[in-house]
């Protein structure tokens, strides 16, 4: 864990700087100043006046800056060059926001995409099915940026509604909260569901056409019991590993809805820091998210142990 | 199986039920007023906050970051429009950012200043006291503001990276009194250094307590503006509530009234320009300051009121540094080979007229196309087959080829795009380079790019655009364009003060910018605002000072009546 974590860090910090262009640009682009803005001035400040291995130094915590050991080591991620407010603050203010629009994701996505794969496996060939493989495909094929454009713009124009513009924290109103997420995680989840979907009528199918279904069948167990005790949890397994695969992939795609809908997540936080070379910005949000993904990871490789007794754990 | 459907369809149709819960209220309320104002209620105002403010810090040199000063703090002058706008003569719409006719300004935190030869002594307005919150009393008392304050704050302001604009130009300023100070020049009165001091977004004043209790914390700033910081929700908005103390005071219809009117502002972070349309659109928002021209037809539909206006220009530079735009027969064939009715077109400014560089078509000195001499008036005349023989004329007579630098926004893409296949016609390939704008603007303020590249500038103030586009160091002459004889002229325009003399020497900079082709002025942007009409004494001005509209909102009432009855 621990060489990871450093090559991961070496990586992160070194690979970020070779991005076209610094933040005296960045901040030159948006000064519109009379002459060039005083770039030694700026990199002084920032610490940009030493040697690169020197710079990597003080953000992993080795080596002090203005008198102390403030980096990795020491749990920090250094300031953001933009906004001067250490990167762990504004992190902390936007994970929440991520998490909730992943975690929303996934629930609606799995309370959709079950349901209907479930139905579709065990209506297979009839109307049932074909309207809902087709709209599976429809689910993964449309992006889910134009799917966020026309939800904000037609109700818009329709039904003059529009979500909350301005964030409403969990802790101040619950439901506004919720409202203000659940379209957005819908949007974002849209293609984990169709995928979703197809994987669980593929294996539903598969599952009931094994002897022991054909064995419960025979012995009387009613529809329900047969499909929800003894199909869907071997069917399940399956459906697991490719939401694995595909929460980085959620949790990235967060980017254009978080833009989209309001929501200062880590998404917008890191294409803020990209567009204004905070790279301090970008490396912290970069090594949290490699950091988020190894424990999801781990949880999916868990959850495998839950489902599964012949894979637990001893 | 049947219960899991109808469980989820039960789901799906009270989600579709929540949200549709946030639906305006369609009962109608009681009939608008008869227009006299009233106070209290929260305006939502939308102005290029598009994506995160940084430090408000001067020393993080941001200009963005000034919108969310504007509030709070107050600059030395502004316009008037007391006197000229609407309320008063109405000669003046004050439509137009960055540039306010010399006439038509007034001191704000300045009662009043005399310019000398080389100093400008002011007289600082008396009963004017710093605002600050609960929290922020702490380590900022309730005082009067104070010659001392401007004066230490001007320092700072020359400190920053961006006091680099008062080289050659400002000494600085010095107390001479409790309430009058002297600011002095390096050779003469400077025009642009007064417009940068005097109104100039990054002119806000702001008392050193704040400094020293760290002005790179938003939650830190104090002003003497008609709100004070209440919260800043990164990603989401900023707010501010009524300054209860503050000193200014408007008429209307020739009744006093204190400012302001609105108990709480809010100006929300909106990167998505579709989300921005649709929370005006929806009234999230009451009023949005840049609304693209492909929105509106689709929001003629509705209430909202509207100005258009156009106070930037697109222009190609091309590198007079090196060949082949070292030869000013080369850059005559590029402009006559491109037709800027196309771009007009592709940009939705046809109304507009077609020589728009570089001095802004409303400004007196501004000579039009028809009235141009003839020799630069042809340049206009849009022909390829001549544009090919220019070019040959100049020793390229199998065309050439050149890089055409772009950024990544959409409309500059199209652009792009439409230049490279206008300039095909008469020979030219165009292998065009696409950067995102950080980069490309590193390509542009240190000319380290070769070939043509595409940019956009303000060109309100006459004085600063002919300065900036022509002048060896000015810094959107993204050509390398030099010649002393402009250098000369535009010299001599900054430290003239007598407006009878400043319009032949803006007449003949322009001129002699034209002839020589140090840019092409390619086609002239449009903007346009949009408010609901609750929002009263506001007839369109886009600022009282350079470019936040966030300076109008303390002359703002909001009739909630209307509001009502139009179901919002």
């Amino acid at each position: 864990m621990v060489p990871t974590l450093l090559l991961l860090s070496v990586l992160v910090f070194f690979t970020v700087r070779f991005i076209p262009g610094d933040i005296v640009m960045a901040m030159q682009a948006q000064s519109i100043s009379e002459g060039v803005v005083d770039r030694d001035m700026i990199e002084k400040t920032l610490g940009l006046d030493v040697p690169i291995y020197v710079q990597y130094g003080r953000w992993l915590g080795i080596v002090p800056w203005k008198g102390e050991y403030n980096g990795l080591l020491q749990g920090s991620l250094g300031a953001s060059w933009w906004r001067r407010v250490p990167v762990t603050t504004l992190i902390g203010q936007s994970w929440p926001i991520t998490l909730e629009i992943g975690l929303l994701s996934i629930i609606l996505s799995m309370l959709i995409s079950l349901p209907i794969g479930v139905y579709s496996a065990i209506r297979q060939d009839k109307m049932g099915d074909y309207i809902a493989r087709s709209f599976a495909v429809f689910c993964i094929a449309v992006p889910s940026f134009w799917v966020g454009t026309m939800v904000i713009l037609l109700p818009s124009l329709w039904w003059g509604y529009m979500p909350s513009i301005t964030f409403i924290p969990f802790g101040s109103d619950p439901l506004g909260n919720l409202k203000m997420f659940i379209v957005p995680a819908i949007v974002a989840g849209m293609a984990l569901s169709g995928i979703s979907m197809r994987m669980t009528r593929t294996m539903m199918l598969e599952v009931l056409r094994q002897d022991y279904i054909r064995t419960a069948w025979s012995k009387g167990l009613t529809e329900k019991k047969v499909i929800i005790k003894h199909a869907l949890k071997n069917a399940f397994i399956p459906v697991i590993t490719v939401l694995g695969i595909q929460l980085p992939e959620l949790v990235g795609g967060t980017v254009i809805i978080e833009t989209l809908f309001q929501l200062a997540g880590m998404g917008r936080l890191l294409i803020n820091a990209a567009n204004n070379r905070d790279l301090p910005l970008i490396s912290g949000i970069t090594f949290v998210f490699a950091g988020a993904l190894v424990v999801i990871n781990l949880l999916v490789d868990l959850t495998y142990g839950f489902l599964d007794p012949r894979v637990r754990f001893k | 199986m049947k219960k899991i459907v109808l469980t989820a369809a039960i789901f799906l149709l009270l989600t579709a039920m929540t949200m549709a819960a946030g639906q305006p209220d369609a009962k109608p309320a009681a009939a608008a007023d008869d227009g006299t104002p009233v106070y209290g209620g929260t305006l939502s105002m939308y102005s290029r906050l598009n994506a995160e403010p940084a430090s408000p810090s001067e020393s993080s040199a941001q200009w963005i970051a000034t919108f969310g000063m504007m509030p709070i703090q107050e600059t030395l002058c502004q316009a008037d429009i007391e006197k000229y706008g609407a309320n008063g003569t109405g000669e003046y719409a004050f439509q137009i950012s960055g540039y306010i006719p010399d006439q038509y300004i007034t001191g704000r935190l300045l009662e009043s200043w005399v310019i000398g030869p080389a100093d400008m002594t002011c007289k600082v307005r008396e009963g004017i006291y710093w605002a600050p919150t609960a929290a922020q009393k702490a380590w900022m008392p309730v005082r009067e503001l104070t010659a001392d304050d401007i004066v230490q704050d001007i320092a700072r302001f020359q400190a920053a990276p961006w006091g680099t604009r008062f080289q050659g130009k400002m000494k600085g300023a010095k107390t001479t009194g409790k309430y009058t100070f002297v600011i002095e020049f390096v050779d003469k009165f400077n025009l642009e250094a007064f417009y940068y001091l005097g109104w100039e977004d990054r002119s806000l004043i702001a008392p050193p307590e704040m400094i020293k209790a760290g002005d790179d914390k938003w939650e830190n700033q104090v002003g003497t503006g008609p709100f004070q910081f209440e919260e800043y929700v990164s990603g989401s908005h900023m707010s501010y509530v009524k300054n209860p103390n503050y000193w200014n005071s408007t008429t209307i219809k020739g009744k006093k009234y204190k400012m302001p009117f609105i108990d709480r502002l809010v100006t929300p972070i909106i990167p998505d320009q579709a989300t921005q349309v649709a929370a005006l659109r929806t009234a999230k928002i009451d009023f949005n300051q840049f609304v693209p021209p492909s929105y509106w037809d689709s929001l003629k539909s509705t209430k909202l009121q509207s100005a258009t206006y156009s106070i930037s220009t697109g222009f190609v530079s091309m590198l007079q540094s090196e060949p082949p735009f070292d030869n000013l027969a080369v850059r005559k064939a590029f402009m006559v080979g491109t037709d800027i009715n196309g771009f007009k077109r592709l940009n939705f400014s046809e109304a507009l007229p077609r020589h728009s560089y570089p001095i802004h078509y409303q400004h007196p000195a501004y000579i039009p196309e028809d009235k141009l001499p003839a020799d630069i008036a042809e340049l206009y005349n849009y022909s390829p087959e001549k544009a090919k023989q220019m070019l040959a004329a100049a020793g390229y007579p199998n065309g050439l080829t050149i890089d055409l630098y772009a950024d990544s926004t959409p409309t500059v893409q199209d652009n792009a795009a439409l230049l490279k296949d206008q300039w095909a016609k008469f020979g030219v390939t165009a292998n065009i380079k696409v950067h995102d704008p950080t980069t490309h603007s590193n390509f542009t303020y240190n000319r380290n790019y070769h070939g043509a590249i595409l940019s956009a500038q303000e060109i309100a103030n006459p004085i600063n655009s002919l300065v900036r586009f022509g002048s060896t160091k000015g810094y959107i002459n993204f050509s390398g364009y030099s010649n002393a004889e402009y250098d000369a002229i535009v010299g001599k325009l900054a430290t003239e003060l007598d407006p009878a003399k400043q319009l032949p020497l803006m007449k003949e900079a322009q001129l002699k910018l034209l002839r020589d082709v140090a840019h092409i002025g390619y086609y002239p942007i449009v903007d346009g605002h949009f408010w609901w009409p609750w929002l009263k004494n506001y007839h369109g001005e886009v600022t009282v000072t350079d470019g936040s509209p966030h300076s109008l909102a303390g002359y703002i009432w909001i009739d909630q009546n209307l509001k009502k009855s139009m179901g919002f």
